[in-house]
């Protein structure tokens, strides 16, 4: 329980700091960083992953996504490259210690793509929010199978890399009953409304 | 045969034994060696004449101790030893690529052209920097490494693929790899030929010369307490007891009890001992605990239970120990039902195998039932970069699944700082001084700014094959520095790789004109033999041709022509090479 506490209360003002950024529209450097981190760790296979308390709350994502050859196609247009995501990442001069932070960041556009960046996850894996633990799984076993550098084609070794990375990312993420909750929470409440939270200053 | 494509072989490259295997004929192929044996000795003998490999170094080890030596990878201390006439002094690399050259011949002599490409297997719980120099030891033998993977992870894909078809859905397989020198525990997961570890612990300083010593110094007391003489400074009788000792455990293998004989072990006295399997037992009753705890630590770290395990693969000769199985049977024994340790794999052959299967994934042969497969391999162990008051700050945490890549937005330390330096660590103590140093570069040329203004960004990106590579970049300036991890501390520079090459090459030559002595010799040999034959039958024939004059000295002109072009047909061939001179036939 206080472990808990302490990942929530760190993750607070990096949003926050996000949400500001983005409504202020500038590119000055912020002096904040954060000061604490939990480090992400290679989540436990479970047969099983935890039902979410709240069941209504997944009907709202029923839709459809799109199947895997779509979403591959789909990443890699989407996906911005090197540069640019550089640019991004000075623009907003937050500190990240995991891809999928990282990677959220970057394609955070504005208020109406912050559902976008949560439910990436669940585009990444080409599945649907209400996905159960085996769906993940099959999910990211058929997608590394393809991505793998290992594996992937010769025309593609040089990204291959980059998108397996991604891949086990949103699947160490949705694993995990606990980051899934955090994550899934984290998309119903900007769904509901956007953040006006202000950010609160820290230093290292 | 000139069309062939050159394969990519496996070879498992162990403490005390190497196995090397081949992907052919649509399976993997484990290679016998010259002597027909399909694990090779991993030790390098010399003597006044030649440099002995294999087999051949074993058996001279008794009469040679001093120069018969075998690659320490766990302290890497330099080998002094005498090659003919002159004293060498020998890095653990050049040794160890020593015995690579010597699974590469076998391989090749096997499949009758030369290779080049080749996966090969460290423990699990090599660091980066060991893994790396596994790489330089490949290299020096002449070989391209495509990859380096772990020893349980190659004895896992072996595993599964012997079971691919009767398998169905996800299993947990632990892998309990108990080697000569090395022992490691992992966990992996296998799903439809994805092949995923979820964690490796071990330690590098436990194995089957550990259980020996044990023995040898017992033995030691036992004969300076019964004979009060110490043979513990004495090197060709240390040799001799300690091989005794690993052949008395082996024995205890499969029998309760043996002895061990060594006649004039020291200063003309014997030794004669009975080992019972307790006393060995007893002895090491330690160190297989030790074995136990390390198996409950990689549980922890994959955050499973002993009930998720579905089967325990023996990888290793010294798994063979009834006491160590006993243990693990025992751990895993829950609820009344008594756990069965796979037994189908060979504890000696799993490791080369699976090493084979991961060169055909690489190099893209093999068939579909290999192409299927897919390995997912994770950091053995953390990588972070100093912090303020030298803390190690962890970016990439142990068994975090490769490739990956990990981001750190950091500050400096004090106003108007000017550059910033970025020290690279390995390891998981909280401290970095007590970690392994990996490599460091400096960024300059800051704009002066207040203290946590400045914002850098720190990125480590490792590959698949777990070579780690270090960007730093100042966030608003743009300046961007670069380092790929090739630790230089403890690991063997550019031009001592390149010196150990050509001494690679010399020590082969010289191999070449030893075995040119050796085969003109047996050729000589053979021919003087085969010479002494032909002698033998030519003057039986001749002898036969006089006998037959004495008894027909009336005989007329026509047999006489006869029998003469018989002598010479009969035995043409001799009668072409000896030039027998002609004979003139008189009439009376």
């Amino acid at each position: 329980m206080c472990k808990r506490l302490v990942f929530h209360l760190n993750t607070n003002p990096n949003r926050a700091q996000s949400q500001k950024h983005s409504y202020g529209g500038t590119h000055t450097f912020s002096p904040f960083s954060l000061s604490l981190f939990i480090y992400e760790t290679q989540s436990s296979s479970k047969s099983k992953a935890s039902n979410n308390n709240d069941v209504s709350y997944h009907n709202m994502f029923t839709a459809h996504f799109p199947t895997f050859t779509a979403t591959l196609s789909g990443k890699r247009v989407s996906s911005p490259p090197r540069q640019v995501r550089f640019r991004l990442t000075v623009s907003f001069a937050i500190a990240t210690c995991t891809e999928e932070q990282r990677h959220k960041t970057a394609s955070y556009l504005g208020p109406h793509h912050g559902m976008a960046s949560c439910a990436m996850l669940y585009e990444i894996l080409g599945i649907r929010a209400a996905a159960s633990g085996m769906e993940i799984k099959a999910a990211y076993r058929w997608l590394a199978r393809m991505c793998h550098p290992d594996v992937a084609p010769m025309e593609r070794k040089e990204s291959s890399a980059s998108e397996f990375m991604k891949i086990h990312v949103a699947y160490c993420t949705l694993l995990d009953p606990e980051k899934r909750a955090s994550s899934d929470r984290s998309l119903f409440r900007r769904h509901q409304r956007p953040l006006t939270t202000t950010s609160s200053g820290g230093s290292s | 045969m000139a069309t062939k494509k050159v394969k990519a072989i496996g070879i498992d490259l162990g403490t005390s034994y190497s196995c090397v295997a081949v992907w052919q004929h649509n399976r993997i192929e484990v290679i016998s060696n010259d002597q027909g044996n399909c694990t090779t000795p991993s030790y390098v003998a010399f003597n006044d004449n030649q440099r002995l490999l294999g087999d051949s170094s074993m058996s001279q080890r008794s009469m040679n101790p001093q120069n018969t030596v075998v690659p320490d990878n766990r302290d890497k201390p330099m080998v002094t030893v005498t090659y003919k006439g002159e004293e060498k002094l020998l890095a653990p690399e050049e040794i160890s690529s020593m015995v690579l050259f010597k699974m590469k011949e076998v391989v090749e002599a096997h499949l009758g052209h030369f290779v080049k490409d080749a996966v090969i297997t460290v423990p699990a719980y090599f660091s980066n920097a060991q893994r790396q120099a596994t790489k330089d030891v490949g290299k020096i033998a002449g070989l391209n490494v495509l990859r380096i993977i772990s020893e349980p992870t190659a004895a896992a894909i072996a595993y599964g693929l012997d079971r691919k078809g009767l398998r169905v859905g996800e299993q947990n397989v632990l892998v309990f790899d108990l080697g000569g020198g090395t022992f490691d525990v992992s966990l992996v997961t296998i799903y439809e030929g994805m092949f995923k570890v979820k964690a490796s612990v071990g330690d590098t300083h436990l194995g089957g010369v550990d259980f020996d010593n044990k023995l040898v110094n017992h033995l030691v007391n036992v004969f300076r307490e019964k004979h009060k003489k110490d043979i513990s400074g004495n090197a060709e009788a240390l040799v001799r007891l300690r091989s005794a000792c690993e052949k008395a455990k082996r024995i205890l293998s499969s029998t309760a009890q043996t002895t061990i004989e060594l006649d004039c072990l020291y200063e003309g006295v014997d030794l004669y001992a009975t080992v019972t399997r307790a006393l060995f037992e007893e002895l090491n009753k330690d160190l297989f605990m030790k074995c136990m705890e390390t198996v409950e630590k990689c549980l922890l770290e994959a955050r499973s239970d002993k009930i998720q395990v579905h089967e325990i693969v023996l990888v290793g000769g010294s798994t063979r120990i009834p006491k160590v199985q006993q243990l693990l049977k025992d751990m895993f024994s829950l609820n009344g039902t008594t756990k069965e340790l796979c037994k189908g794999i060979n504890p000696d052959e799993a490791v080369a195998y699976g090493a084979a299967v991961q060169a055909a994934i690489l190099s893209g042969e093999g068939d579909k039932k290999v192409e299927e497969l897919l390995l997912l391999d994770v950091m053995p162990i953390s990588i972070g970069f100093e912090g303020a008051g030298g803390v190690m700050s962890v970016l990439i945490p142990k068994n975090t699944a490769i490739p990956t890549k990990k981001e750190r937005v950091c500050s400096i330390f004090y106003d108007n700082q000017k550059s910033l330096t970025v020290k690279v660590f390995e390891g998981e103590q909280v401290k970095t001084k007590d970690n392994f140093f990996l490599g460091k570069f400096i960024l300059y040329r800051f704009d002066p700014l207040p203290k946590g203004v400045s914002q850098i960004s720190v990125i480590f990106d490792v590959d698949a094959d777990g070579i780690v590579e270090v960007t730093a970049e100042d966030q608003a300036k743009g300046l961007k520095k670069k380092i790929t991890i090739n630790s230089k501390h403890g690991r063997l520079s550019p031009e001592e790789i390149r010196r150990m090459v050509r001494d690679s090459k010399r020590y082969k030559a010289e191999d070449e004109v030893a075995k040119k002595k050796v085969k003109a010799k047996n050729t000589l040999e053979n021919y003087a033999y085969e010479m002494r034959e032909r002698a033998k039958k030519i003057e039986e024939a001749v002898e036969e041709t006089i006998e037959w004059l004495e008894c027909n000295q009336l005989a007329e002109i026509e047999e006489f022509d006869c029998k003469k072009q018989e002598l010479g047909r009969g035995k043409g061939h001799f009668i072409t090479k000896i030039h027998l001179p002609r004979q003139r036939i008189k009439f009376f």
